[in-house]
Parts: C-alpha cells; structure tokens; sequence
C-alpha cells in the first residue's frame, strides 16, 4: 500500500496528494478543477549526463556512449507487439517524450479514456524490448535528428559554448551524442541501464488536470511492479572552476552574429541552497542586464543588441551557468559591457526598486504555472525531483533579500569562468 | 450547432466587446486586435507600427519603464503580435496577468491591465507627427533583423520559399513581417501616418478572457473607442478569396545550403475556405496521411523506410493548401519524393483503414477539446471564428468530424492540387565549420 499525503497551501487554494509507492516510486496527484485535459508524465532522474555509474555496492563503475538515454528512450516506445504509439492512437490521447541533460520523461495529455491511457503509459515504460535488429534500425533515425541539430544555429552556439566551459563534465556533449558514440549501443548496454535507472526508486509520476484522484491510484496499484528499491552512484569527476577555453567561433548560413555569453558557476550541494542559488541569480540576470536594466537600455541604444536578447538559468544536477544570448554584430562589445555593469553593481549595490519589481514577476509566472495543467504537473516533477516539493519551492522565493543577491554576485560571476561562442555568418 | 457560449457586442462601428469568462485560469487576458486586408503597399509599415506600440507607450516611454510595469503586474505579459489569417492580417496587442485576488497588495489587475493595453494603443511614442528617434530606430533595427533572421532556421526557411512559390502575388502568400526595401522607405513621420490609418480603417475585435469581471472594464474601452477615435472612421470589410487553382505545371524550386539535412516540400492547392463543407473531411484526411504518430508518412515513410526524420502534412484553411514537411538525408530525397507520393495516392484510391480513420478522430477531437485550456488558445480559436464568421465551439467541430464518412475523406484527397514541389539541397558534412580564432 502506498503512504499518502496532502500538500496544501490555502492563500493559493492549491492541493496536491503525494505518495510512495513500496517500488520506491513517487506519485504526484494534482486534480484541477474546471479543465477538461488530464496531462501525466512518468519520469526518470536520468539524462544524458549519466554516462559514468554503478549500484550502490558494486565494486566498479560502467561506462556507456554517449546519447545513450536519448537512444533508450526512442527504443522504450517499441515492444514486441509493435509501437507504443498506437496504445495511445486507441485512447486519443496525445503521447510523447523527451531527453534532457538529467532527466527523461515520458507523457500522454488526453480529454477522454484517461485509465486506458495511464494504464498504457504505465506498461510501456515498464516494459523494455531491445533486439539488435531494432536498436540497428535506429541507429539511421537518430543519425538524421544528430544530422537537424548539427544545422541549427542556436544549438551549435549553446554547445560551443559548454564546450569552452566545461571540461570533463558531460553536460558538454550533446544530448543525443554522436554518430560515432551512437554506434557502439547495444541491446545489452540498453538493458544495463534500464536497469538501474529505472528503478522506480528513481522515478516519479506526476499527473495534473481533470481525473479522478482514487481511480488514478487504483491503476497504480495494479500496474506498478514490484521490485526492490536501487540507489545509484554516478562517478564523480573533476571539473576545474575557470572555463576551459575563452572563447569558440563557427561558421554557418546566418543572417548576422549569433552569440551566446556564459559563466560556468559552482552549484550549491544542498538542495534547498541550489534551488535559492537559481532565484538569486535568475534574479541579477535581470537587474544586469534583463529587459528591465539600464544597460539592456543601453544597448538597444547604441545597436549592439535586439529583442532576441535573453538571459537563462541553465541548470540541472551537476551543472549551472548563466547564460546571456542574442544577435550582435559585436558580442565582444556586449561581454565587455556585462563585465563592467558586473563590476559596477559589485560597488554600488542593486535598486530595490527593480528587485521587488523582479521578484513579483517570478512569482507571477510561478503563479500561472499553477493554474496551467501540462506546466503544473512538470513543475512538479521538476522540483520532485531537485528535491524540494513546489510548493515549498515557491515559498522559497518569498525568503529572497536584495542582500543574498548582492553577495551572490560577488561570489558567482568570475571572469575566468567566462566564456564566449559565436557564429558568425558565412562571407 | 451547439450553444455559443458567449456574446460579442458592438461599442461603435466596426469595434466589437465580448467576454470569455474562464475562473479557471486564475489569470485574465485583454486583447485588442486591429484586423487589416494584407497589401504588399503596407505590410511592413504595419509590422513595425505594431512592434512599437507593443514596447512602450508615452507613459512608459522606455523598455526598461515598460518592463519594469510588468514586473510590478506580477509578470504581466504584453505586447503585439501580427498574425496572417488568410488574406487578412490582424495585429493584436494582449496583456494578461494573475487574478487580483492572487494579488499581493490588493491591486486590481484586470482595470491595471486594460490601462496599459489602452495605453499601449492610444499613447504611442508620437510628437509632432511622428515616432519617437530612439523608439523607432530600435524597433525598425529589430524588424530587420527579424527579416533577415528567416535564413537561420532550414527548417522554417525550407517552408517559407514552398509559400512563396505557392502563393506568388496573392495578399495571403506576402511574409507577414513585410520587405526589407519597403523598411528602408519608412520614416518615424509615414510611420505615424500609417498608425492613424491603422486606426482608422481597421476592424477592431476587443476580448476579456478568464476570470474578473469584464464589465468592470467595459467603460473603459467604450471611452477609448467612441469620440474622437470614431470620427471620420472607415473600418474595411471581409472579402472571402478562393484560392486559384490552375492547370499550370507543376512548379520546382531549390537552393543549396551547406548544411548536413535537406529539407524537401510538398505543396497542394485545395479549393477550400474557413467555411466550407469539406473542411472537417480535409481535416481527416490530412490527420491519415501526416498528422499522427500513426499516420501513413510517419508510419511508412519515417518509420518502416527511414527515409526522414520529420515528415507530416498539415493544412492551411485560409489560404486552401495543404503542405508535406520532410527533413531528409540528402541521398535520400528523391526516394522520399516518390515515398510521399505514394501514400498520397494511397489516400486518393480510398487505401487506408477504419482503424486509421477511428485514430485520427480521436486526435482531432483531443486537440480540438484541449483548446479551452489555455487562455492564449481560447482567446486565438475565437479570434479566428469570429474573424471567419463562424460560430461553432471546439465540442461543434468534435461533433462534426464524428460525421465524416469514408467516401468523403477520399474526395478530399482528390481535392488535392499538386502545385510545387521545393528541396532545399543539403551539401554540407558538418565539419568544415571551424572559423579561424579572431
């Protein structure tokens, strides 16, 4: 039987159950009223970034190709009786998947024949099938989706970019690998990591929208296998604090200079102190340099960006960088302009002003995610799986001082962790 | 045809005020859209008068001010937004924000929202008869750009040179961001005329979605859109094209990227309007044939040949076409040309299952209920029934798609014009991009 909880916030009028399977499995239940969708995602904390691990208690670590988790996850939709696509063409329902650097998830969004649907979504990611025929036949697909990537702009300029920053992490290898590492996949490495990482202990299921709480953990009980709970050992590795490379250029068929400004940051181990490390320096993006800073202003002005210009929190376990991204014809002029303004404010402190006016806007869009049926049930799979519950997490925003932002810009933006990549338009 | 569930009402000619109220949201939406015929004579002065309203207004003159007052409205989001919707455009300017109730100081964000959108339309950075330097310099610099930003993405630049080739002069076929020599002919003073022509000839379609209540609201833009806005106003009518389809040979186009995936299209002309009787038939049939992870390209093409790695149709209703989107290796592409054709003769001899019809109403009909879930959604499905003249709910098109037999599904696909064929030619290996270190 499953332990169950209720996680509540009556200012928000929000709720949620949460339980834990004997599997060691996580379930986030969020019924919606008012909507007619339910969206449920089943999720492991396993991205393209594990490449280096054992179980707890093995003597040596393995070590697999990279883009291995994005392969396993195309593989998982096949079994022996064909797709799993068509369990979901009998429902209705809208299925999919996705691979990032930590996690994998798999999902259905559907407006009727919910059970059938969770039921379906349940066997077929419990349910691995790889022959050397079938993992083969694959290797041509994902060579043409590594081929799209390699075309496209900004994902060159992003990888560049890691590229100079990290060395030995492999957030720097793209995520479906290469048509090199690809190759060397087999059925047997696919089941060796089924195995371990999906280990229910290392998944969550999270679903939102209109369903019907009971009958949801009805199927759950009947559909989950049992089995004994795993803990993971991911290898650690050495990563230097400077960046690798200070800079990275290509050239491709673009319009005009495509950049992308990173500073490699050190992640907080505690969970709870990574989460407001996120908020702190989501928070100085935007006083630096966001749309709301007097030297986006001022950059506008003397032409040196557009309104492509953004700034990210890129992050995920392991790994954070501040990203700063746009068009310029002179992205030096812009990295130059970001290290001044980060000097500056060291000196003179942050407007208080423009920090209320940023915090009320994370709230706010935080707010809508909790009203959103697909954005709540991965925002709660997101921060299931960082470790902190969302609710929680919101609050977490409210403890934010202008103080903790100013002493984090002076811990967290090193120029030697800087880097910069460009593509620059063919002549 | 099922109730409707709400009432749109007129505030003067050619000015209509409805409300979708939507509790569940916790969030509302006001929008204002300015639908205007698309020309090739003002395209791009519309464009670029609608970046500027949406980046600041004289109370708010700078970025920073203006986003400084979303940051205040709890992340507000705003701005414009020009959509093409057949051989109209409409350019549309949104704020929407969290509930007043959600508000951490008692604010009401619904009249703070219609504020800015009112203000955002009605005081634009204009003096003396023309735009602002700094704020028309900045925004005529980003259209530009925009512009010449379609090459970045194959993808996307593979499907607008198909269009073009499709469309050739007609007003639908024109790129909504308009033309780089016409940018270069506008100034901040025929800038500023265009925004008084905007208001004067276009249809105004005002909207409140989600919760509060819109009648709070109301008088607000009845002040704005009465008096002096109303006079000498001459707002354009609908004209409903059919799209031509000729005998004319089959047109070809190409261009060569050194990139490592061709990108192949497939044009088709369909004599078909917003209104029409075949549409749900075409909707069908375009879901069978490349709308689904269980349709035949994805099926057969993708998946049983490996010919690509994206491959689907979809169908344009406004402009009656339907078009065949494929990523390919660049060996591959004549195999894969003769592939597609091959499922498209497959959908015209009636070759395809009850199973497959049963799979894509199922997808039509989940798509079709998932409109209401988003407020950005409801508000553009009902834009765009509104603008057509229709008036049926997404439970009215569920329904309708229940009726749609065999027979003419088939029809539909013998509908199908062939008109251009486009592939953009892949001779890049990927690895000869190294730039020197500068």
């Amino acid at each position: 039987m499953m332990n169950k909880e209720v996680i509540s916030d009556a200012r928000l009028g929000i709720s949620y159950i949460r339980c834990k399977h004997p599997s060691g499995l996580t379930v986030l239940l969020y019924p919606m009223k008012g909507f007619s969708t339910a969206y449920a995602l089943f999720g492991t904390n396993y991205g393209s970034v594990d490449t280096c691990f054992r179980k707890k208690g093995e003597p040596s670590f393995t070590t697999v190709p990279e883009g291995i988790a994005h392969y396993l996850e195309h593989k998982l939709f096949e079994s022996e009786d064909g797709d799993a696509f068509r369990l979901f063409a009998e429902t209705g329902a809208d299925a999919n998947a996705y691979t990032s650097f930590d996690r994998t998830c798999y999902l259905f969004s559907c407006t009727s024949n919910f059970s059938e649907s969770l039921r379906a979504l349940l066997t077929f990611v419990q349910h691995p099938y790889f022959t050397k025929e079938t993992v083969q036949k694959e290797q041509g697909i994902i060579g043409q989706e590594i081929r799209m990537y390699q075309d496209s702009a900004g994902w060159r300029v992003l990888f560049e970019l890691l590229g100079c920053l990290y060395e030995n992490s492999p957030v720097r290898i793209d995520i479906a690998g290469t048509e090199e590492s690809i190759a060397k996949i087999t059925p047997e490495l696919l089941y060796t990591c089924y195995d371990v990482f999906y280990n229910l202990n290392n998944m969550v299921l999270s679903i939102a929208g209109s369903f019907d709480p009971e009958e949801a953990l009805k199927i759950i009980e009947e559909n989950v296998k049992e089995g004994t709970p795993v803990e993971i050992d991911r290898a650690p590795y050495q990563e230097r604090c400077e960046a690798l490379r200070p800079r990275a250029d290509l050239t491709m068929d673009v319009a005009q200079p495509q950049f992308s400004i990173g500073f490699k940051q050190r992640p907080a181990e505690d969970e709870k102190a990574f989460i407001r490390q996120q908020f702190e320096l989501e928070i100085l993006h935007e006083l630096l340099i966001g749309s709301t800073s007097a030297l986006y202003e001022k950059l506008l002005h003397e032409g040196l960006v557009n309104s492509t210009f953004g700034t990210e929190v890129f992050s995920g376990r392991g790994f954070l960088v501040s990203l700063f991204s746009g068009e310029s014809e002179a992205p030096e002029k812009v990295q130059q302009a970001l290290l001044s303004e980060i000097s500056r404010v060291g000196k003179e402190g942050i407007d208080r002003g423009d920090f209320l006016s940023c915090k009320n806007a994370i709230y706010g869009r935080m707010l809508r995610t909790l009203y959103d049926v697909e954005d709540s049930a991965t925002a709660l799979l997101g921060a299931e799986m960082s470790g902190l519950g969302l609710l929680e997490t919101v609050n977490l925003l409210a403890d934010i001082t202008p103080e903790a932002v100013e002493a984090r810009l002076k811990s967290d933006f090193d120029p030697r962790c800087m880097a910069l990549s460009v593509v620059h338009p063919r002549k | 045809m099922g109730n409707f569930p709400h009432q749109y009402t007129a505030l003067g000619e050619g000015v209509s005020f409805g409300s979708i109220p939507m509790d569940r949201f916790h969030s509302s939406l006001l929008a204002v859209s300015l639908i205007l015929p698309l020309s090739r004579e003002t395209v791009t002065e519309n464009a670029l008068v609608s970046l500027m309203l949406g980046k600041s207004t004289r109370d708010y003159p700078t970025y920073r001010l203006f986003s400084r007052r979303l940051g205040q409205l709890y992340g507000a989001i705003a701005g414009s937004s020009v959509q093409k919707l057949g051989d109209e455009e409409s350019l549309t300017f949104v704020v929407s924000t969290i509930d007043s109730s959600l508000a951490l100081g008692g604010e009401d964000l619904l009249k703070e929202s219609a504020e800015l959108l009112l203000s955002m339309l009605f005081r634009p950075m204009i003096e003396n008869g023309a735009f602002a330097e700094e704020t028309f310099r900045i925004q005529k610099k980003y259209l530009a750009d925009s512009i010449r930003a379609e090459i970045n993405e194959k993808r996307r630049y593979a499907v607008s040179q198909t269009l073009r080739l499709m469309l050739g002069d007609e007003p639908g076929g024109l790129p909504m961001y308009g033309f780089l020599d016409e940018l270069e002919k506008i100034t901040p003073a025929s800038a500023a005329k265009a925004y008084e022509r905007i208001l004067k000839t276009s249809r105004v379609e005002i909207v409140h979605v989600g919760s509060g209540n819109a009648e709070s609201v109301r008088p607000l833009f009845e002040k704005a859109f009465t008096g002096a806005f109303a006079e000498g106003r001459k707002p354009c009518v609908r004209v409903q094209n059919h799209p031509s389809i000729s005998d004319a040979p089959i047109k070809t186009g190409s261009d060569s990227f050194p990139v490592v995936q061709s990108k192949l299209c497939i044009g088709y002309r369909v004599d078909l309007t917003p209104d029409s009787d075949n549409l749900q038939a075409m909707r069908m049939m375009t879901a069978i044939l490349g709308g689904t992870t269980t349709s035949k390209l994805f099926l057969n093409v993708r998946e049983k040949k490996g010919l690509c790695y994206y491959c689907g149709a979809s169908m344009d209703r406004t402009k009656g076409l339907l078009l065949i989107d494929s990523g390919v290796r660049p060996d591959n592409a004549e195999k894969a040309k003769e592939a597609i054709f091959e499922e498209v003769e497959a959908m015209r001899r009636g070759d395809f299952t009850d199973e497959d019809m049963r799979f894509a109403l199922l997808s039509l009909q989940n798509t079709f209920r998932s409109v209401e879930e988003s407020i950005f959604s409801v508000e553009s499905y009902y834009r765009a029934q509104k603008i057509f003249g229709i008036r049926e709910t997404p439970e009215d098109q569920c329904a309708a798609l229940e009726t749609v037999t065999r027979e003419q599904i088939i029809a539909a696909a013998n509908m199908l014009h062939l008109d251009t064929v486009y592939l953009l030619n892949g001779t890049g290996s990927g690895e000869e991009e190294e730039a020197d270190d500068e």
